[in-house]
């Protein structure tokens, strides 16, 4: 297994890791990058040769990896189709990762009669009866890939009349049947804040946080979306630097669960290579701040960073917090 | 597992209950995203929600097809391209969880739309895009050299060739490649406007030829999936030898082909197909 590129000096040592996405990908293979890990969309990957299977060779002699699946469908009371599954295990005695995370969600279901991928997200009616399917699928998926599963929480943009329980309570219950721990995206979070109209976005979301047991997390997922006009969904795009209700809510989260991987996502509207790299190491300086890391040799490059005219920028968002 | 149960005298009926009740929910939602669904009853969900999946769905999908089908996307325009796109949605929606492998009916949705019967060398162009992206994302292979020793130790009546899996061949009535390559991105120097020009006037000469037909072979040498054509023999030989048919075989119902041209080579042939990549290996 790939072991990730940490500094064994560092007493916070939180793994942060950026999103690889294409127009990255000479970037992130030629520029040193102060990161532990980069997660991958699997499915991105499932080709069984050619330019792309090159691409994650190489990325995993550089970096920790951790495959992020978008296609699983852990909720399908369809099923989740060997084909899939066998693809998804190729891959990972592939590339090894260090991570393996999906979402709550279905995505495979039937349309006329015939199988269908939604191709999408869909989200879960929260009461029993799903989460016994989805408990299942994911026995069944953790079995067959022989390791543990994270899963994320859904930035849904409908509730099913059918369900009768809380996000949090859903996805205890499912980590306490199926040993499986949460991915906690924070931007889907404020996303669903906004979405059902809470009266303080943030004080919702730390209240999601405070419902989660503290050991029961396997990752952070950092992002971005954008602003819409009053009465407009949010949708969570993944296009825009992570909001200062992110920070905040990050600091929050590393504080309740402790020394927690995290990834900073943006899939659309990407910025440069390099300004993602910066995001990662806002989240860095945040880390060593709540482990009050600041002689690690990482916190001491990057207070030296901090120094200069790019990072200034960093220190200025970070003293609103 | 310790799963809660609604009724603890049939566990296994339980669950299968359930699954029953949530695949019912699972898929009213799915008939409500996916088109020709947009007037379909949205019942007690969000609309807003609603429209918020049925364009994430049209959005993917149109990526998705427009990285498989670069070409045509360029020859025929957004709007056409998005429309066929739909169609081909409620005709043959994604099944394989993995959007580079849908597309496979897109030649055949465009071969139906009525904009385009004065141009039915689209679907075609667009088969050349497929088979692309297939190739240049199939399993890499490199000659198995030890099998090439079998020509030594074997008749070539019990020798059979594999091919690589990124080859694939097809043929067309119009002057595909020609129309292909004059549609490829490029920069915008006049070197490039040239060759575009020239590739065009090589179309037309060979469309004004009589019963004219073309056969084009796509392969990948290394990473990129490139095209040329194939004369008639190479392309009835490619033919039997993907069909599972010996070398000494096809070789021999080639030569008893009175309507194909006695050029084809096999010594000279091989040389080629090891240059490109053609070959896995050869196999009794």
């Amino acid at each position: 297994m790939s072991s990730p590129r940490r500094d064994k000096n560092s007493k916070s040592a939180v793994l942060i890791g950026v999103g690889l996405r294409h127009q990255h990908f000479a970037d992130a293979l030629t520029t040193p990058s102060n990161i532990d890990f980069v997660e991958v969309h699997s499915e991105n990957f499932f080709a069984q040769g050619g330019a792309t299977q090159s691409v994650l060779a190489q990325a995993s002699e550089k970096y920790a990896i951790s495959l992020h699946s978008t296609a699983i469908g852990l909720g399908s009371a369809q099923g989740v189709p060997s084909h899939y599954l066998q693809k998804l295990k190729q891959l990972a005695s592939t590339c090894k990762p260090i991570l393996m995370s999906d979402h709550a969600c279905f995505s495979w279901s039937q349309l006329k009669g015939q199988q269908v991928h939604a191709g999408d997200l869909l989200p879960l009616a929260y009461n029993v009866q799903t989460l016994r399917v989805l408990a299942h699928n994911i026995d069944r998926v953790q079995q067959y890939l022989g390791r543990s599963l994270l899963v994320e929480n859904l930035s849904a943009y409908i509730q099913f009349p059918q369900a009768y329980m809380s996000e949090t309570e859903f996805l205890v219950t499912l980590s306490e049947l199926t040993g499986c721990k949460l991915l906690v995206d924070l931007n889907n979070i404020i996303v669903t804040a906004n979405n059902i109209n809470a009266e303080n976005p943030l004080a919702y979301a730390q209240q999601w946080l405070a419902d989660i047991p503290t050991t029961m997390v396997g990752e952070i997922h950092l992002a971005g979306f954008t602003p819409v006009n009053e009465g407009a969904l949010v949708i969570d795009d993944h296009s825009q630097a992570v909001s200062s209700q992110g920070w905040h809510l990050y600091r929050n989260a590393l504080e309740r669960f402790g020394k927690v991987p995290t990834l900073v996502e943006w899939d659309n509207n990407l910025p440069s290579w390099q300004k993602l790299i910066a995001e990662a190491d806002k989240a860095r300086v945040i880390a060593e701040q709540v482990f009050g890391d600041s002689n690690s040799t990482k916190a001491r490059e990057l207070n030296g960073a901090l120094n200069n005219t790019f990072n200034t920028e960093i220190k200025r968002e970070l003293a609103h917090e | 597992m310790n799963l809660p149960m609604n009724n603890n005298d049939s566990k296994d009926n339980s669950l299968q209950s359930d699954f029953e009740q949530v695949a019912q929910q699972q898929q009213a939602l799915i008939a409500t995203i996916f088109p020709p669904a947009d007037d379909a009853v949205i019942g007690d969900f969000d609309p807003r929600g609603i429209a918020i999946y049925r364009n994430n769905l049209l959005a993917t999908a149109q990526q998705a097809l427009a990285i498989n089908f670069p070409t045509v996307l360029t020859l025929i325009g957004k709007d056409l391209f998005n429309y066929a796109c739909r169609e081909l949605l409620i005709t043959s929606p994604p099944k394989h969880g993995d959007w580079a492998l849908w597309g496979e009916s897109y030649p055949t949705i465009l071969s139906g739309v009525a904009q385009l019967s004065d141009y039915s060398f689209v679907a075609d162009i667009a088969q050349i895009d497929w088979f692309r992206q297939q190739s240049m994302r199939a399993k890499d292979t490199v000659i198995e050299q030890t099998s090439l020793q079998l020509l030594a130790t074997h008749d070539i009546d019990e020798l059979y060739i594999e091919l690589s899996p990124s080859q694939s061949c097809m043929d067309s009535r119009y002057p595909v490649i020609e129309f292909w390559s004059s549609n490829q991105p490029a920069d915008e120097s006049d070197a490039t406007e040239n060759n575009r020009q020239q590739y065009l006037n090589t179309a037309v000469e060979k469309l004004a030829q009589s019963d004219f037909s073309q056969q084009v072979l796509i392969y990948r040498p290394h990473f990129n999936a490139e095209i040329r054509e194939l004369s008639i023999s190479e392309y009835h030989w490619l033919t039997l030898i993907n069909q599972g048919v010996s070398i000494g075989k096809a070789l021999d119902i080639m030569s008893k082909n009175n309507k194909l041209e006695n050029d084809f080579d096999f010594a000279q042939w091989i040389g080629q197909a090891l240059e490109q990549n053609l070959i896995s290996r050869l196999k009794v």
